[in-house]
């Protein structure tokens, strides 16, 4: 495997030295389906003779816009992968692969999503080599939502900076980012490796040295992104409760504060379906068709209930909005509690 | 000019403070029946004498009276059947339509088979806002006219807020009002004098399941849970991934008026949404400007946007916990009907052509 792998580093760093800008792009996906199951869900096709080296199944997805535009991109499937999140990998630039990814992962119905980067872990990805700290990492182009819906649709370029000013910005202002493009130190402080990370689920690979961007690739990211979705892998048919150390909703004028999480989260509609004395909203994520009920029922808590097949990798996007704007909640998964007819008519029910 | 805008603004906020307490209104009725879920499956004693609950039942019609009946719900238990009718607020039909209910024989199974109702049967009827005694004593008139032997319980079911938020259903103190039969748990819990209450962190579990009451759900209610739940699924594969990648559609996507019987199916809900109310729910959207009617084509057409892109009108008051599709979906219809009042149909004019050799009709004939 390791000899597959230094394989497939040494073809990607020749292609980016011969083509610049190069455009290959990672993919990482969420699915608890078997490997075959996966590549049948989408459609793949084992790839004879593939461009890629190491791919093992490949497909073409063909998707043509309303104005004539036809975008099209071959996804190849990495034999790389940790527990239930798989790599898929792209030639074509991330702006005209998203939409035909979008459309690859529309036929599963829901069995397999990409899976989103949450801003620590974008934050996370722009230091490879632990010797140098965030102010060495330089960002090339940021590009971030605002911080409210009603703010406007647009997205804002950010002004270009080192990393560590950049996501103190991002912060600040409370703005998603949306993707970002790094220059990143690796062996020594003049040779940078550039990549760039899509909230969406990608990386982008461009140019520079790539065996510790790879390391990151095919170990530690999908090793934390499996970890960050555990929590979810059984919240089918339950209410996932996010508690947090503190009273945060002491009462109906402190779930703005919710509201702004959840309407921060793009792609989505939230209608209010209760605010007082308690809150219920219903959430449609449009990016993965999660559909959700939350509930505040609790000054400390939060709860969270999937309608049908809602992928672990979408109540992800939910707890990452709502760690991004309050602190890191416990996650547990709770049930209706069966009590007694005393119980009931004593009122401590 | 600045007087004449002024009420204007006014009127929208009237318009959207009315059709807001009415949607709130029915959300507490829709948690009433959550609650009483939990009761009925979460208190052991409760669970195990209930043989069939059902939110969508469907009763045999008396006489030739047509339709099957809708109340609620129908709880059969080991000893008692019970039928449930929940409203908001007093209506005078009330009283013919929960007649009906008590004297129907029987009830339909999911395979269309019909069941008499046991000797002991209940009908309880819970108000929202309690009718007062002079409607209550009206209520019970007819009941003792119709010579109605199963017992009629009227009941309030009212949010309570307080440390912990509960449903609170309380029997309503009246020399006229029934009792429960006491062989049933159930009945005993509604029979005390203190009431029972469920707190909404228990019943929020059973919450989702209800989309609607069986035989109702308000327009504003169905347009904002269809905008939000149910367009998703009406969506193509390509549509879906512009959705996903966009957020909006480049181009709307259609429902033919023959097609408004075909509702997606919604997992994990007991009560969804039937034709009727989404046909209901794109006329509403339709009035609030997020859903064009094509009359020629006899079609709805629906340009799907995420939240962002959809603008609150100017003058609708921002709730304490921010703007959602709820406040942009009634905000926005209560802006265009005061701004932009629908037109009324004009009545085509009665133009009485006489027939050659026809009879005139507006004179009487002299012999018959």
């Amino acid at each position: 495997m390791t000899n597959i792998l230094e394989q497939f580093r040494s073809w990607v760093e020749k292609k980016a030295n011969e083509e610049k800008p190069f455009t290959g792009t990672f993919w990482f996906l969420f699915s608890t389906l078997s490997e075959s199951d996966f590549n049948s869900a989408l459609g793949f096709q084992p790839a004879k003779q593939s461009v890629v080296p190491i791919a093992d199944y490949s497909r073409t997805v063909v998707v043509r816009k309303r104005t004539g535009t036809v975008l099209e991109a071959t996804f190849h499937h990495l034999p790389i992968h940790h527990e239930t999140v798989r790599i898929l990998f792209s030639l074509e630039k991330p702006a005209q692969a998203l939409r035909p990814m979008y459309h690859l992962l529309a036929r599963t119905r829901g069995a397999a999503s990409l899976f989103p980067f949450s801003h620590p872990v974008m934050k996370e990805c722009c230091r490879l080599n632990p010797k140098f700290s965030l102010e060495d990492t330089r960002v090339v182009r940021g590009v971030s939502y605002p911080s409210r819906p009603n703010d406007g649709g647009a997205d804002i370029n950010l002004q270009p900076g080192n990393a560590a000013t950049f996501f103190a910005r991002v912060e600040d202002e409370k703005r998603v980012l949306k993707t970002a493009t790094f220059l990143v130190p690796t062996t020594a402080d003049n040779i940078y490796c550039e990549f760039k990370i899509g909230r969406p689920g990608y990386l982008n690979y461009r140019s520079g040295p790539f065996d510790l961007l790879f390391e990151l690739i095919s170990d530690r990211l999908p090793k934390r992104l499996a970890t960050s979705a555990r929590p979810f892998e059984r919240a089918k048919g339950h209410y996932v409760e996010f508690r947090f150390p503190e009273p945060l909703f002491v009462g109906p004028a402190n779930y703005h504060v919710v509201m702004d999480a959840l309407s921060r989260l793009p792609r989505t509609s939230v209608a209010l379906l209760h605010t007082n004395p308690y809150f219920h909203a219903a959430l449609t994520n449009y990016e993965d068709g999660g559909e959700f009920d939350i509930f505040i029922t609790g000054h400390s808590t939060i709860h969270v209930r999937g309608q049908g097949d809602v992928s672990p990798a979408s109540f992800l996007r939910i707890q990452n909005g709502l760690t991004e704007q309050f602190s890191d909640a416990q996650i547990s998964l709770e049930q209706p509690a069966e009590h007694s007819f005393k119980d009931l008519i004593e009122g401590r029910v | 000019m600045s007087a004449g805008l002024a009420s204007k603004e006014d009127r929208i906020r009237d318009e959207f403070d009315r059709v807001w307490k009415e949607y709130s209104a029915f959300d507490r009725t829709l948690d009433a029946l959550s609650a009483l879920t939990f009761a009925l499956n979460n208190i052991r004693e409760i669970k195990q004498e209930t043989e069939l609950i059902n939110f969508t039942p469907r009763l045999e019609a008396v006489d030739l009276d047509g339709a099957r009946y809708t109340p609620d719900g129908l709880v059969i238990q080991k000893h008692c059947d019970f039928v449930l009718e929940l409203k908001t607020s007093w209506n005078d039909a009330d009283i013919k339509q929960i007649i009906k209910y008590a004297r129907s024989a029987g009830y339909f199974l999911k395979d269309d088979s019909k069941r008499q109702f046991k000797s002991d049967k209940c009908v309880l009827l819970g108000y929202q806002n309690p009718p007062g005694d002079e409607r209550l004593d009206k209520l019970f008139q007819a009941w003792e006219e119709n010579k109605i032997s199963c017992p009629l319980v009227v009941f309030r079911y009212s949010l309570e807020q307080g440390p912990e938020e509960r449903m609170y259903f309380a029997r309503i103190a009246h020399d006229r009002n029934g009792r429960c039969p006491t062989n049933s748990k159930l009945g005993q819990a509604i029979n005390s004098s203190r009431g029972f209450p469920v707190k909404t962190d228990n019943y929020k579990f059973y919450r989702p399941k209800f989309h609607k009451t069986n035989d109702q759900v308000i327009a504003s209610y169905a347009a904002v849970l269809w905008w939000t739940k149910y367009a998703r699924h009406y969506l193509s594969e390509e549509q879906k991934s512009e959705m996903a990648e966009r957020g909006r559609l480049t181009s709307p996507f259609t429902i033919l008026w023959n097609k408004i019987d075909e509702v997606p199916a919604m997992p994990g809900t007991d009560v969804p949404l039937g034709p009727s109310d989404v046909r209901r729910a794109l006329e509403f959207l339709q009035e609030a400007k997020l859903v064009k009617l094509k009359k020629k084509a006899r079609a709805f057409e629906i340009v799907l946007k995420e939240d962002r892109f959809i603008r609150l009108p100017q003058g609708i008051p921002v709730p304490r916990a921010g703007s959602d599709m709820s406040v942009k979906i009634l905000g926005r219809w209560a802006s265009n009907r005061v701004k932009k009042p629908p037109k009324k149909p004009k009545q085509p004019r009665k133009i009485r052509r006489r027939r050659s050799g026809g009879r005139d009709d507006r004179t009487l004939p002299m012999f018959d």
